[in-house]
């Protein structure tokens, strides 16, 4: 949470918030969880103790670390990601807005989009993979339609649920229409971007991965699905925990992308 | 609905249906005026319009003038003609049962990571909000694993579930899961302290307060959550499928693509669509039947 | 008091409130809500506390319920404990709240909400509680509505239902949190008579918070107004205004009277609040 604030900063909120009863069950938890990973995996309890314990993982992480594979896996994911999502920006927001704002353009188009909505992104592949003449494109394109659809479906639903209060009040005030788009939807709208970039975000993240499991030879999906084949297994988990991060790690950048774009909306 | 403005002389009602005049409507009768309202407004012309044009583009681009790349991927004359043969030529039509097979198999493996999804995850968000020291103790967990998608747990639910069927419904559980939990709990949490601190006042002990409090305030969260849950588990059900299925929707597209039969694809795609769109609105419709709250406020 | 209102007084919902203070204490920031404040509340009185936004005034009615602790000093209910420093009460059904932006369960219908009462206590079983509530609804000229949502029916009408649903348990106390704050004039007319009416008829002890002098004063038998925070009683005024009510007690002499001397008093308040930089909270 980024809430650059410029007041003085609250010693007596974080010491209470840092050494609270909370913070501590939640650290006894995750390890509590740990401990209790490990004894099973190495009593090897039926299911669970297939799971690599947490020691063998540890033990792998170390040479992973300084691998370059691992990191040029870390980078294809992220370039995939990043050209997706900003495709899926680019042409996602301009049309949101277009059916949020223009009634005929809305009952026209989305219908289309409320038939393919239901569609798994992954249903995509093959037909992504025919279509397109590289795997990488292909690739790109069905990490694009994850985040497309959402960021559409959130801008359309943002931009027609304005309160008519604002865009009276704006012609009131003498605005000509352009105005009223660029300085009432827009604004309005923001938040919904914002969202529906979150979310989009993270669909992003789990289109990738299995579609680099499926179908690419490279990036942290792949990582991932070629320790299992290969048979090793404490990979899995640090592929897994690198997903995590990674999706983790843009997820916060979306927000704080977002808190700087919407800061009426920021709460102390 | 009954009029009830016989002793508030102040507060008008206002009048947007017609039943509104006459006294009791059922909610058939709202639908019947809505339906009728809608069919002279241009809206239904224009999303039929919408449709067949993106139909038509993709019949131009694909079978007609045969674009490239276009010309790759299966028209929508194949795909129809593939569909609805009495003996088709890639073996999955209408007519044959291994494409109820591919259904059947799908639906049936949501339905069990569904079921077992919302009776575990309602619950258990329920809890969370209900005991702050259960939280504390669940929440952070459930933080640490969430940011890893459902579907980078394909390999791990392979090695951990003996047989295919197992790990492909604990993946599409997972997908449910943190979907339902997290919902829940937002909804618990969405809940005003003004009716918790009505409802004390009024002599509620704890249960109460959670029975008629807590469950029915978080329904309409708890709705939304399932709704994302359903999505979700059609997602990383396919998911699953492509990578270790033998049988079902995902397992059927993947399948089609290595035997290069590309009509079926298409067919197992809009038949995932229509199945998928179609649960959703089952677990609409199930809410608005538990939310009659919600339903008359919007009817309003 | 005059004598009438006397003799219909019973016995249940004398309130003694001594030398309560409150302190809030958020993030090492101590904040003196309510500073020694007494008040004796007899049996049977429409107490009226009148104060500006964010003094301390709905602390009081918390502490009463038993939703918030007082940091030091004492509240009876008839002679017992309620809470002091050291004890908190529970919230109960002898002590029902009516809230400010109202809190009528939306899951369920007006009935239901108005037997939630005796159904969540147990002891009654649910006919009896539903026939005993539509014959309530009906007495108070609420009929015809019983299975609509809350959301169905007009602000007022939930506000008076909601009245309703706390006269279900007989409580001792009606504890009022600016209960007609956010409504338009003409829906206040109706449920002041409405609340009048059920005093009248119940002669139950109400604990009435609100910023509108009028209100106070056309409602109350006793004002007390508060200063800015912390909270502390400033003057309390003997509202003589014979009762039943109704409008035309309104541009009665003695109501001017008090109107004038209450204007006075809450002014000099609400300046010092203003000054202060108090935001709008309460």
């Amino acid at each position: 949470m980024a809430t650059a604030s410029s007041q003085q900063f609250n010693w007596v909120k974080f010491r209470k918030s840092v050494f609270s009863l909370t913070t501590g069950r939640g650290i006894a938890s995750i390890i509590i969880f740990t401990i209790l990973w490990e004894i099973c995996s190495r009593l090897g309890v039926p299911i669970i103790g297939n799971v690599p314990p947490p020691s063998a993982v540890l033990a792998a992480l170390g040479k992973q670390l300084v691998s370059p594979a691992y990191w040029m896996s870390w980078l294809d994911s992220f370039v995939r990601i990043l050209t997706g999502f900003a495709i899926a920006q680019v042409l996602g927001i301009p049309l949101g807005l277009l059916l949020g704002v223009n009634r005929t353009a809305r009952e026209l188009i989305y219908p289309i989009f409320e038939i393919m909505r239901p569609i798994p992104p992954l249903a995509w592949v093959p037909i992504a993979v025919i279509f397109w003449p590289t795997t990488e494109l292909s690739m790109m394109f069905v990490t694009f339609l994850g985040a497309f659809f959402t960021v559409v479906l959130n801008i359309v639903g943002g931009a027609s649920s304005i309160d008519l209060r604002y865009i009276r009040a704006a012609h009131s005030l003498g605005s000509s229409r352009s105005d009223i788009f660029w300085r009432v939807m827009l604004p309005a709208t923001l938040p919904s971007i914002v969202v529906g970039m979150t979310v989009g975000m993270g669909i992003t993240w789990a289109v990738v991965v299995a579609a680099e499991m499926i179908a690419s030879r490279s990036g942290l999906g792949f990582l991932t699905w070629r320790a299992y084949v290969a048979g090793e297994y404490p990979l899995i988990i640090i592929g897994m925990m690198s997903i995590g991060i990674a999706g983790y790690v843009s997820s916060a950048l979306i927000r704080m992308i977002g808190s700087r774009l919407t800061p009426w909306l920021r709460t102390f | 609905m009954t009029n009830a403005t016989a002793t508030t002389a102040a507060t008008p009602t206002t009048v947007t249906a017609p039943a509104e005049q006459g006294g009791a409507l059922s909610s058939w009768q709202i639908t019947l005026f809505s339906l009728k309202q809608w069919l002279k407004s241009p809206s239904p012309y224009l999303n039929v319009l919408g449709i067949v044009g993106f139909i038509v583009f993709w019949y131009l681009a694909t079978e007609r003038f045969k674009l490239p790349w276009f010309n790759k991927l299966p028209g929508p004359v194949a795909v129809f003609q593939e569909w609805v043969s009495r003996d088709p030529a890639y073996g999955i039509s209408i007519y044959s049962p291994e494409y109820y097979h591919h259904i059947f198999t799908s639906i049936w493996r949501v339905l069990q990571a569904f079921i077992l999804a919302t009776v575990l995850g309602v619950p258990i968000g329920l809890f969370m909000g209900w005991k702050k020291t259960f939280k504390d103790y669940t929440f952070p967990l459930l933080e640490t694993l969430r940011p890893i998608p459902m579907l980078a747990w394909v390999p791990l639910s392979i090695l951990m579930w003996p047989g295919r069927e197992a790990s492909i419904i604990f993946l599409t559980f997972l997908g449910s899961f943190f979907a339902t939990v997290l919902n829940t709990l937002l909804g618990v949490e969405s809940i005003d302290e003004v009716y918790f601190r009505a409802a004390s006042s009024l002599g509620a002990k704890p249960r109460q307060v959670f029975f008629k409090v807590i469950l029915p305030g978080s329904l309409p969260f708890i709705f939304t959550g399932l709704q994302i849950s359903m999505g979700f588990a059609w997602f990383s059900l396919v998911a699953g499928e492509m990578l270790a299925g033998e049988y079902g929707l995902g397992y059927l597209i993947w399948n089609s693509f290595i035997m290069v039969q590309y009509p079926v694809i298409v067919i197992a795609m809009v038949t995932l669509g229509v199945i998928g769109g179609f649960s959703s609105s089952l677990i609409r419709m199930v809410g608005d039947r538990l939310m009659q709250w919600k339903v008359r406020e919007a009817a309003r | 008091m005059n004598t009438a209102e006397k003799i219909a007084t019973n016995e249940r919902g004398r309130i003694s409130i001594r030398n309560v203070t409150k302190v809030y204490d958020p993030d090492g920031a101590k904040v003196l809500a309510v500073d020694n404040c007494s008040m004796e509340i007899e049996a049977g009185e429409f107490c009226v506390v009148v104060g500006p936004s964010g003094c301390g005034k709905t602390t009081l009615l918390n502490a009463i319920a038993g939703f918030h602790s007082i940091t030091s000093g004492e509240i009876h209910l008839d002679g017992e404990l309620l809470c002091s420093g050291q004890k908190r009460t529970q919230p109960g059904s002898d002590r029902i709240v009516v809230f400010q932006n109202g809190a009528l369960f939306p899951w369920y219908t007006v009935l239901e909400n108005v037997t939630f009462g005796p159904v969540v206590q147990g002891g009654v079983n649910e006919k009896d509680a539903k026939d005993k509530a539509r014959a309530m609804l009906g007495q108070m000229g609420l009929e015809g509505i019983e299975n609509n949502y809350p959301s169905e029916i007009s602000s007022g009408m939930r506000r008076r239902v909601e009245i309703a649903r706390a006269m279900m348990n007989d409580p001792s106390v009606l504890l009022l949190d600016e209960p007609f704050r956010a409504m338009d004039a003409l829906t206040k007319t109706v449920v002041h008579q409405f609340l009048l009416d059920v005093y009248d008829k119940s002669k139950k002890t109400v604990f009435f918070i609100t910023h509108d002098l009028e209100e106070a004063i056309f409602l109350g038998s006793k004002v007390y107004i508060m200063t800015t925070r912390p909270a502390q009683i400033k003057t309390i005024l003997n509202v003589d205004i014979p009762r039943p009510r109704d409008f035309r007690a309104l541009s009665s002499a003695t109501y001017i009277r008090l109107k004038k001397e209450c204007i006075e008093a809450v002014h000099e308040e609400a300046l010092k609040a203003f000054k202060a930089g108090e935001r709008e909270m309460a």
